[in-house]
Parts: structure tokens; sequence; C-alpha cells
């Protein structure tokens, strides 16, 4: 087991250097010159200045070098300073990484206990008044942006009927208050959650189903035993194990997802450090947000594969 | 396959066979597909979503740039007393009509839709198909890179590459597309190989038929059902990630309308003026459930192994 979590570690340093490759690509095609972006205004007519400047931040060596440069400084988990605030840059993630874990987790968990309960529904009750309704919910639940979901939820119940605050995580003054923060949570996790229940519970659905099929599951049958232990014993076990791994892959959706919704709530966590960082231009905030965004994702997809060995027997740790 | 379902009435010594095949093909499809009444509406839904696309000169009640700033943001049904005009769905913080923004939004939703698509089609054929066709290393090789690149959040690295090298129309849709085709490719190649193990390529490889023969001819249409069906989804989720890269500002510019732009625009105004958010947010919405619909219908419908 250990030796199996371990390779799987290994494993995700390709993927980093990909990732930390692609950025700094885009960086090097951007069209901008970062020096002139990151100069003071008043420096902008003494060019032998300028390039001073450009020589201490060593960009005026080739991108290889430069590259090789940044990787070093980040494996050391130096990831540099804000060129808008002069921060370390990691000093800005810090704060901002737990309360967007805080929202992505609590959905994540929400809406996998959510696809299983809708779906399990819909599959033993197929072609039913339930099963109709969970079809629909669940073809409008992939279509509506999660964007547009959170401005409907806003409207109602925050502008409309006032039961909710509309943004942020506390309200001012009672920060660390826990129902306070729950009520903060409501909407943007339902926001988040919805799209992937929609998603997930078909998928519960169909896989129950393809399972409920098997010789075993009739053998069960035959021996006199429930519909209920069937069901729930022998079928929704096995029928689960794909959707784990589904689940896994659903992280990067999560991600994206958490940056439009922090957006929309004023949430202060990763997405909108991001968007800020982007608008800025700020370089080094938008390399290390894409290397930590990247690096969340594989850790969910890393998690959901330890997950589904932990499930699954046939899987050999070897 | 599907012809010998039900015969055709016709033998199939008169005439070519092939044309009278695909008729057979066609009409068992529509059959199927008639008989969906969600494929059907969805179906409805994107003809007309086409037609507004198309004839947005025509249909819009107003340019979509006129602006009159003593008419923002008025209510659905403002009647605008010196030119007579009724904002039907209501002004926009500029003062410009609600629907022709709508109206000519949709020429974006829809051109970043199926052109992305068509990049991601592209490049996920020629890598799928290469994979699948050849095995071995090359299959090795490029299934690894396609597995590394589909971990990577897409949105943040969007969102990098529009702020830092450019905004235009055509870089939207380009990268939309090629940081989508990792999907394409998978399945093109999974199809590929459950294909070459069928006994007509083994036939048509003893007959001595050359690959490019056995690729086009043999495996290409077989490929269609699938891929018609991941198009249409594809198109789906382009334009919803067009829409909320818009939404948050780095997608496409104002003043050239798009959905999600103008939610972005009007981000601030929920409050005063929820149908700027709420109009533009229904169209997305609305276009996305035809697509989906659609693709939904599409797969029951050309799917081989469902019986009638």
């Amino acid at each position: 087991m250990l030796m199996y979590i371990t390779r799987r570690v290994l494993q995700l340093i390709p993927l980093l250097l990909v990732i930390s490759f692609v950025s700094f690509g885009i960086y090097q095609l951007s069209p901008g010159d970062p020096v002139k972006a990151y100069a003071p205004r008043e420096m902008m007519k003494h060019p032998e200045q300028l390039e001073r400047l450009r020589r201490q931040l060593g960009l005026d060596k080739p991108w290889y070098v430069q590259y090789y440069r940044w990787m070093e400084r980040t494996v050391q988990g130096d990831l540099g300073r804000s060129m808008i605030t002069g921060q370390p840059v990691l000093d800005r993630f810090k704060l901002a990484i737990p309360n967007t874990l805080k929202m992505t987790v609590t959905a994540w968990v929400i809406s996998f206990a959510l696809a299983i309960i809708v779906g399990v529904v819909s599959a033993t009750r197929r072609y039913t008044l339930v099963d109709s309704a969970s079809t629909i919910f669940s073809f409008a639940g992939i279509s509506v942006p999660s964007f547009f979901l959170g401005i409907l939820l806003m409207l109602l119940f925050a502008v409309k009927l006032k039961w909710l605050p509309s943004i942020g995580m506390y309200t001012p003054g009672k920060e660390g208050d826990f129902w306070d923060g729950v009520i903060h949570m409501i909407m943007p996790v339902t926001a988040l959650a919805v799209t992937e229940i929609a998603a997930t519970s078909r998928y519960v659905r169909s896989s129950l189903l393809e399972v409920l099929k098997m010789d075993y599951i009739r053998t069960a049958r035959s021996k006199g035993l429930s519909e209920r232990i069937v069901t729930y014993k022998h079928a929704l076990r096995n029928s689960l194990m794909p959707v784990v791994t589904f689940l896994g892959l659903n992280m990067a959706s999560f991600v994206s997802g958490a940056l439009v919704i922090e957006n929309l709530f004023a949430w202060p966590g990763m997405g909108r450090v991001t968007i800020q960082a982007v608008f800025q231009q700020d370089y080094p905030m938008v390399m290390a947000a894409n290397l930590i965004f990247a690096f969340l994702t594989v850790v969910g997809n890393l998690i959901a594969d330890i997950m589904y060995a932990v499930v699954d027997p046939r899987v050999k740790f070897s | 396959m599907a012809t010998a379902e039900k015969p055709d009435t016709q033998s199939p010594l008169q005439g070519p066979a092939a044309s009278s095949q695909e008729q057979t093909w066609l009409r068992i499809f529509w059959r199927r597909f008639r008989k969906n009444k969600l494929a059907m509406l969805g179906g409805t839904m994107l003809l007309i979503l086409f037609s507004i696309a198309i004839f947005a000169p025509v249909v819009a009640p107003q340019d979509r740039d006129e602006l009159d700033l003593s008419y923002r943001l008025k209510a659905p049904g403002t009647v605008n007393e010196t030119t007579g005009q009724t904002y039907i769905l209501g002004t926009d913080t500029y003062g410009r009509d609600l629907l022709s923004r709508l109206i000519y939004g949709s020429r974006i939703s829809l051109t970043v839709g199926f052109i992305s698509t068509g990049v991601a089609l592209t490049m996920g054929l020629l890598v799928g198909s290469a994979a699948g066709f050849y095995g071995g290393w090359i299959d090795n090789i490029l299934m690894r890179i396609v597995d590394v690149l589909l971990s990577i959040p897409t949105l943040p690295l969007l969102l990098t590459i529009l702020a830092f090298v450019g905004n235009s129309i055509w870089l939207i849709m380009f990268v939309i597309g090629i940081t989508s085709w990792m999907g394409v490719a998978r399945l093109v190649r999974g199809e590929i190989l459950s294909i070459k193990q069928r006994d007509f390529i083994e036939a048509a490889r003893a007959m001595g038929a050359p690959d490019a023969r056995i690729m086009f001819r043999h495996i290409a249409p077989n490929l269609f059902h699938v891929l018609i069906v991941n198009a249409t989804l594809r198109v789906a989720t382009a334009m919803l990630t067009e829409a909320t890269l818009s939404y948050l500002g780095i997608g496409v510019q104002p003043p050239t309308p798009s959905w999600g732009n103008m939610l972005y625009e009007h981000q601030n105004y929920l409050r005063m003026a929820p149908w700027t958010d709420i109009y533009p947010g229904l169209a997305i919405f609305v276009s996305m459930l035809a697509f989906y619909f659609l693709g939904d219908g599409l797969r029951d419908a050309l799917d081989p192994r469902l019986k009638e």
C-alpha cells in the first residue's frame, strides 16, 4: 500500500514539470515587456536604468536559464514576490488556500453524498415519476452555468427574501463564528455542487443499473434475499467503484468552479486572488496560482486513486 | 449493422447498394430520433437559435450598439418616448436595447462553440487515430501526454493565456479548442482499438488493403456516430467556457456583446436591474439545455447496439 502511494506520488513529478513549463511558456509568448511593467514610471525615461533592472531581475538571460532559475527557487518553496504589492507570493496564497478548500471540500462531499442518493433512488425506481424528475433535474443541472445559478440564488435568497447574506465568508465582526460561517456558505456551496450532483447522479444511476443486470445479482435474488439487501448490500458497493474515479476527475472542475463562484460571492479564496492577479498582469502571482491549482487537482486525483484502491480489492498494490 | 434489422424493400441487387444502405440507415435514425420528445425539442430550439444568429440584423429590433443614455437600466417593456421604440427586455447600463444585444450575442456564442469544437475534434482525431491505429510505443507516448494534459485545470490556464498573450476572439476560440481535445483523442483511440478487433478489418487486411484505405474506408465511417454525439455536447461545453471567461471579464471584450460579458458588465446591477443579469444567463442556460437534449437523443438514435 505504502509502495503504491509512493509510486503514485512520484508519478506527479512529470505532471507538475509540464504545468510549470506550460505556464512559463505562456509568459515567454506574451508580447509585453515585463521590465517595463515592473519598473516605476519615472524610470521609463532612462533606458540604462531599465537595462540595469533587467539584469538584476535576470531577464536578460535566455529563457532556459530563466526557467531553470525559477524552478530552482520554486522547488525550495520560494515562488517570488508579487509585482504589485511586493509581498511574497506564498503569503498571499497562504491565507486564501484554506478558504478555497473549505468551500470546495464541503461542496465535494455534499455532491458525492447527494449524487449517490439521487442516483440510487432513480435507478431503483426506474421509469417512475421520481426517475423522470431526477432526469429533468440532471438536464437542468448540467446546463445551468454555476455563476448563473449563483446569481439566481442571490436574487432570491439575499435580495428578495433577505434570508441569507449575499457575499463574504463572515459578517464583519463575527469572524470565526461557526454558524455565521455556515450561513455564508450555503449559496456558494449550492451553486458549486448542483452541476456535479446532476452529472454524478446520472453516472451512479447507469452504473447501478449495469450492476443490477449481473449474474450474481440474479443469484442473490433467487436465494430469496429481499430487494433491499440485494440493492444496498450486493449491488450498490460494486456500482460505486467507477464513481470514485469519476469524483477524482471532477476535482479539476471543482477547482475551476471555485474560481468563478468566489468571484461572484466575494469569497476571499484562491479564485479571487487569481482573478485579481490576472487583471493586474501580476506574473509571479498568476504563475504560482497555476501551480497551486494544478497541485490541488492532482492531489484530488491522488486521493481518488487511493480511495479506489481501498474500495476495489482487485487493485494490486505492487 | 443497422441494415440487418430491417431489410430494405428494394433488393440489394437493384441500384447502387451503398446509397440504398445509407437511406435505410438515415431512415432508422430518423424514426428513432423522432420518437424522442426531448431530442426533438432540443433540435427545434437549436434551429430557432441558429436562425436568430444568422438573421440577427433582421430580427433585432435595434442596432446592438445604439445607445440612449437617458434610458439607462430601464425595466422590460419601457417605451422610448423620442423614438417610440419599446425595450422588450429592458435596457442595459448604457441604455442599449438588451434584446438586441442578446440576439447579437448568440452569434459569438455559437461561433465560439463551433469553431473551438472544430479545433478540438481535429486535434483529437489526429492524436487519437494515430494512437489507436498504430498502437505500441506511439500509443503509449501519446496517451501519457493526454493523461498529463487532462489533469491540468483548464480555467486558470485559459485565464493566463488570455491575460498575457491577448484576448482576441480568434485566440479565444483557438485556446478553448486546444485545451479540450484530449477527451476526443481518448474516445477515438478507444473506438479504433475496438473496431480493429473486428473481422471485417481482418478481412480487408487479408485482401491487401493499404493502411490509408483501412483507415478511411473501413474505420472512419464507424467512428461517425460516437463523434457526432461527442461534438454536440462539446459545443455546449465550449459555449459555457466562453461564457465563463467573458463573465470573468477576460474573454470577449465589450462592446462586442457576448452573453458572458453582458453578465460581467452588469454584475453590480443585480439589485437595481436584475433583468440585465437574468436574461443573458437564461440565454446561456436554454441553449446549453438544447444542445444536451439533442446530444442525448442523438446518442440513443445512433447507438447500433440498441434494438428498436
